[in-house]
């Protein structure tokens, strides 16, 4: 059995972390334009900024589609370790 | 084989143990897959019905995400596509887009009409700029404003500056642009009736359906905005463009065509999806008959959001990587037919699929909003005014 106490600081840190870089990328990004490069980038954008706006597509695909997956997925398993495997060694016991 | 569980107080077996952890697993990954599929389109269609409905406020704080990009006095060296060329094209295609979501704002908002008209003179005056001017100088070797009693025909700049000069006029009826859009009207649609194929060229030997139908719908703006009777010559023009320009089998406008007319490259959703919204200020039948093609052949529906490909299927797989005209092709799907197809779903009624496309540009689009000022933050200048002409399109017709 896994402590669900120990999953949901851990889905905490995962779940704020993520959303607080995507909350400073998105304010830094927006002030620089940094972003518009992916419309036509090239050899002549620096590998730096494409390297940013590639990141930070990745933590807003994240973000925006796998974070509430996570996040549900996360409050089952808390669910699941504190009731249904907690009810079964108690049943055992 | 027996263990000792976590808690200590009694041994678990490790059939059991093994069963709770598949069971665990599932749990997980069904509640994953239902959590991801279900719920982002639901957060990112949330101003979908907003939009649609021209909510003021949301139509205010873009346009005052768009009046701070001009208020950088934008210059071609803010783009970067590594032409020069391009950049120019950019540079001008921002305030042609920015103007035209002036305009249409102003009209669907009397609040916003003075502010939003000051700022479409303001986007106009740049257009007039030379340093505007000069991509298609470029490329002409004479100024498209200058030369408006000579034959080079201009359709790049010409035909979508004379859109915003129909929209300025609809928006203020004393418009201080009049005599030069009755110019540039009367020089345009001199030119399409002189040309063999009913198009003219946007640069020289240069013919794309779509520029054609910015000066087809320049000129239909101009005759709701001054009264002047075009009917029976956008009617031709029309009909023409029906049998030749249009594929037979997808019904999308072909993107780039010959002298003699013959098409050379295929029928493509950008083109078609700008074309259409162009074209609603000229025929509202045509436009709608395109709208609904592109919706046959290349809208999609993924996950609950939309996305619009740029070909309907027979292009060479190098070809669906993209290029300017497309932006970014993903799996076939196109960045601009996606955006500039948010105009027609709006302008024929199509409200479920304006709401998915909607979502579509709040997810990879990134909306960002500050006080009273809403930007895109993947867009950039010329993103965030595409976006205010396409989000907003549907007065003036």
């Amino acid at each position: 059995m896994r402590n669900w106490r120990k999953t949901m600081i851990v889905s905490c840190i995962e779940i704020f972390g993520l959303l607080f870089l995507h909350v400073v990328l998105i304010h830094y990004l927006a002030a620089n334009n940094v972003m518009s490069v992916i419309f036509a980038a090239g050899e002549h954008v620096p590998g730096t900024t494409l390297l940013l706006a590639g990141f930070f597509l990745l933590v807003r695909i994240m973000v925006a589609l796998a974070l509430p997956g996570m996040i549900l997925a996360r409050i089952g398993h808390v669910l699941f370790d504190y009731y249904v495997v907690r009810r079964k060694l108690q049943e055992r016991e | 084989m027996i263990k000792k569980s976590t808690c200590g107080k009694s041994p678990v077996p490790l059939g059991l143990r093994l069963r709770l952890g598949a069971l665990r697993f599932m749990v997980g990954i069904l509640l994953f897959v239902i959590g991801s599929c279900l719920l982002p389109r639901f957060w990112a269609r949330r101003d979908a019905g907003k939009w649609y409905d021209g909510k003021l406020e949301l139509h205010r704080a873009l346009g005052n995400g768009v009046a701070e990009w001009l208020l950088t006095d934008l210059s071609r060296n803010d783009f970067t596509t590594g032409s020069s060329q391009f950049n120019g094209e950019w540079l001008f295609g921002t305030y042609t887009m920015a103007a035209m979501g002036y305009g249409q704002t102003a009209l669907a908002h009397p609040e916003l009409r003075e502010k939003h008209e000051r700022l479409m003179d303001a986007c106009i005056e740049r257009l007039l700029s030379e340093e505007v001017r000069k991509f298609d100088r470029e490329m002409w070797g004479d100024d498209p404003i200058d030369s408006l009693s000579k034959d080079s025909a201009h359709a790049a700049y010409l035909g979508y500056f004379n859109m915003v000069l129909g929209l300025h006029r609809l928006v203020d009826p004393d418009s201080k642009y009049a005599d030069l859009n009755d110019s540039i009207t009367g020089a345009l649609r001199k030119r399409v009736e002189q040309s063999d194929i009913s198009l003219i060229e946007s640069y020289p030997s240069e013919y794309y359906p779509v520029d054609n139908c910015a000066v087809i719908g320049s000129i239909g703006l101009h005759g709701k905005a001054s009264g002047v009777d075009h009917s029976e010559f956008l009617a031709e023009w029309v009909a023409t463009c029906r049998m030749r320009y249009v594929d037979k089998e997808s019904g999308l406008l072909y993107q780039c065509v010959l002298s003699d007319g013959r098409p050379v490259d295929e029928p493509r959703g950008s083109g078609t999806a700008l074309g259409l919204y162009f074209l609603s200020f000229a025929d509202m039948e045509f436009s709608e008959d395109l709208y609904d093609a592109t919706s046959r052949s290349l809208a999609r529906t993924i996950f609950g959001f939309g996305g619009v490909r740029e070909y309907s299927g027979s292009a060479e797989p190098l070809e669906q990587c993209g290029d300017i005209d497309s932006g970014p092709v993903v799996c076939g799907l196109g960045l601009s037919p996606t955006g500039f197809l948010i105009s027609g779903s709006r302008i024929h009624g199509d409200q479920i699929y304006y709401s998915k496309l909607v979502g579509t540009a709040y997810v990879c689009g990134a909306p960002f909003k500050k006080k009273d000022k809403f930007n895109f933050v993947v867009g950039g200048p010329l993103g965030d005014a595409i976006m205010f002409a396409m989000l907003t399109a549907g007065t003036g017709q």
